[in-house]
């Protein structure tokens, strides 16, 4: 049975493999062993790793590094179900897109996960290409949330290091205000408020104000002003 | 009694004689009344059976079963050294024969249905003992089979040893009423299951997609490794495999809904109470799950066999597990748990309780909730639990309901461990 119940492709147990880290793997939640591992199987087949848990509970036990990819979830599975482990991982900072699979299409449990994030609500039986066309764009949102994510952890890093008064002009300067305007409001001098630019645009690694605003902007409202 | 003596001790001829006259008088009157009783009755003389026995006993036999077992001809000169020698007007109607004496001959012919029986008869006078009662059958002389209870007293000495009595019991009618009662009873169970099957459509069809979608998925894969430029024989060997596994698994689902469905006579087999929830628990995990309950199950190490019907056990658990999941989802109860135990109640009977955390019964309701009819949701007809009651009851069991104290309703059977596991009837 415990062998039955995580199945890991040959391919991603080569720990010597470099890119290890960055190669896609698939999680796939189902109570059913038959079902798990077909799964397991067919995206062994067309060269994705995969590993297979028969719960939630389990999953989150089993401590995997991470990794990009994509979660296929059963629906209801005994326990917690599917829906309520999409709910965890958008609340803990970690939303993997997750196709989920049901023995029924349920249209109101449908909507509700497709609000939550889901990338496809396919129904069992499932066909192969189907599933993986979905795994194949499960794995590329989750490519560029990542990539999102290391960029807001990047700026962020840098955000931490402007002075409040930096971080201040930067705000304004974000909202579209002049330098006069600024220097009004915060009842400083031009001079100080262009000085407080130069500073920001340099710790904050911009070549222009278009990639400082952008920068800014893919920041969450929650996070810009945690830190001030 | 006193006056009798005294005069026994002046007059002593005559008064012998008065008290075998007396004697005499009172048996005749007592003859009359047995021959008008509406028990039938049959004077036999065992005497030459006494006599053999005496023999085989001189000869060292005491194991008198086994003896017969390897000398049948001893039970068959039996038959026909036996003799009736009386017999009543009831016994002549049972047997509608013309004459009275068409029964006074060897005993012969009340074996003639039932002819291990004088093997048994045998037996019970070897031992010695006063009474031999069977249920029997009796093949009359008008071509009739009747239902008896076939009861023999024997005499031991200082009684007339020339007089073994036999009367019967015509328990036909009887027997057809509670086969009819039971038939009906059966009906009444299939109707029910099936109504209810119809309310586990989804969760049934939920646990046949579940192989099916692995059979699917294997079988895919397995063209994929074939389909390429070096097929992948070995893997596709493994999917094809699995994918007769999982039909097989698919297979048993729909031969247990099945047997679920069919309408069969009830069984009387020795049955493991844990297997049958086991396989009860296939029907309704899917809604289980599907309301987020939680099944606690705690079953006691060791189970004596309870006998009974698989599938109408199967029926009482699927129903009272179906009760709890309704009960905590019509109520939208916040702690949603079933818990079932099966335990052992000293050592003549297993029991089952189901403790649901739905709003439990109402006081009023506790009397009723067997009845017939009787529901408090929105949709059922209330035969479920009606249906369980006299599934348990056909079963010499009991059911019953309280209020659990901390919450919900529990719902508990007790079924008699059965030593006596009989197949078929």
């Amino acid at each position: 049975m415990d062998q039955e119940q995580r199945y890991q492709s040959p391919g991603s147990t080569t720990p010597a493999d470099a890119g290890l880290a960055e190669r896609p793997l698939v999680r796939i939640v189902d109570d059913d062993p038959d079902v798990r591992m077909a799964l397991a199987e067919l995206l062994e087949s067309v060269g994705i790793d995969a590993a297979a848990f028969a719960s939630t509970r389990e999953w989150l036990e089993s401590g995997l590094v991470d990794r990009p990819g994509c979660l296929i979830l059963d629906v209801r599975m005994p326990g917690s179900s599917g829906l309520d482990l999409q709910h965890h991982l958008v609340r803990s900072g970690d939303p993997k897109p997750i196709i989920f699979l049901t023995g029924h299409g349920d249209i109101p449990m449908t909507v509700q996960a497709m609000k939550a994030g889901a990338v496809d609500f396919l129904t069992k039986p499932v066909r192969d290409q189907t599933l993986l066309d979905a795994v194949a764009a499960g794995i590329e949102r989750d490519r560029v949330q990542r990539a999102n994510a290391n960029a807001v952890r990047r700026h962020l890093d840098l955000l931490a290091v402007l002075t409040p008064r930096e971080r201040q002009v930067l705000a304004e300067v974000a909202r579209g205000r002049l330098n006069k305007q600024i220097a009004f409001d915060l009842g400083i001098s031009q001079i100080t408020v262009k000085l407080h630019r130069s500073n920001v645009m340099r710790k904050m690694q911009a070549s222009s104000v278009g990639e400082l605003i952008r920068a800014w902007e893919a920041i969450p409202q929650a996070l810009r002003e945690r830190r001030s | 009694m006193a006056r009798a003596l005294g005069a026994s001790n002046d007059h002593r001829d005559p008064v012998v004689e008065e008290t075998v006259g007396a004697r005499q008088a009172g048996e005749d009157r007592f003859r009359m009344l047995i021959h008008h009783t509406p028990t039938p009755l049959w004077y036999v003389d065992a005497r030459d059976a006494g006599e053999v026995f005496e023999r085989l006993r001189a000869e060292g036999v005491t194991d008198i079963a086994a003896h017969l077992d390897a000398h049948p001809e001893l039970v068959e000169i039996a038959k026909d050294i036996v003799l009736v020698t009386e017999i009543n007007r009831a016994a002549v109607a049972l047997f509608g024969a013309g004459a009275a004496t068409d029964l006074i001959r060897p005993v012969r012919y009340l074996f003639a249905a039932t002819p291990d029986m004088a093997k048994r008869v045998m037996v019970a006078h070897f031992e010695g003992r006063r009474n031999y009662v069977e249920q029997a059958r009796m093949a009359t002389f008008d071509g009739r089979v009747r239902d008896v209870v076939f009861s023999v007293t024997y005499p031991a000495p200082p009684e007339h040893l020339d007089t073994t009595f036999i009367t019967m019991e015509d328990i036909t009618e009887r027997l057809r009423t509670e086969a009819q009662l039971r038939r009906l009873q059966a009906d009444f169970a299939h109707a029910a299951r099936v109504s209810m099957l119809g309310e586990l459509a989804t969760s049934i069809a939920h646990e046949v997609r579940q192989p099916l979608a692995a059979i699917v998925t294997n079988a895919e894969t397995g063209l994929r490794w074939l389909a390429r430029e070096e097929p992948n024989l070995a893997k596709a060997r493994e999917l094809i495999g699995r994918i007769a596994a999982s039909a097989l698994r698919a297979n048993d689902i729909i031969q247990r809904v099945r047997s679920m469905a069919a309408k069969q006579e009830p069984e009387r087999l020795a049955l493991d109470l844990a297997e049958v929830v086991d396989e009860a628990l296939h029907f309704v995990r899917h809604d289980l799950d599907a309301q987020g309950i939680t099944l606690l199950r705690v079953d006691a190490g060791e189970l004596p066999p309870v006998v009974g019907d698989r599938v109408q056990l199967q029926q009482v658990v699927v129903n009272l597990l179906v009760n709890g999941i309704q009960a905590i989802a019509q109520a939208n109860a916040r702690e949603r748990r079933i818990e079932l135990k099966i335990d052992v109640d000293g050592t003549d009977a297993v029991t089952l309780s189901v403790h649901d955390t739905g709003p439990g019964v109402a006081e009023a309701d506790l009397g009723c909730v067997f009845d017939g009819f009787f529901t408090t949701k929105d949709t059922g007809m209330g035969i479920g639990l009606s249906i369980c009651q006299s599934i348990i009851a056909e079963h010499g069991g009991e059911i019953g309901v309280t209020n659990h104290p901390a919450g919900g309703a529990m719902f508990r059977v007790s079924l008699p461990v059965g030593d006596d596991a009989r197949p078929g009837g």
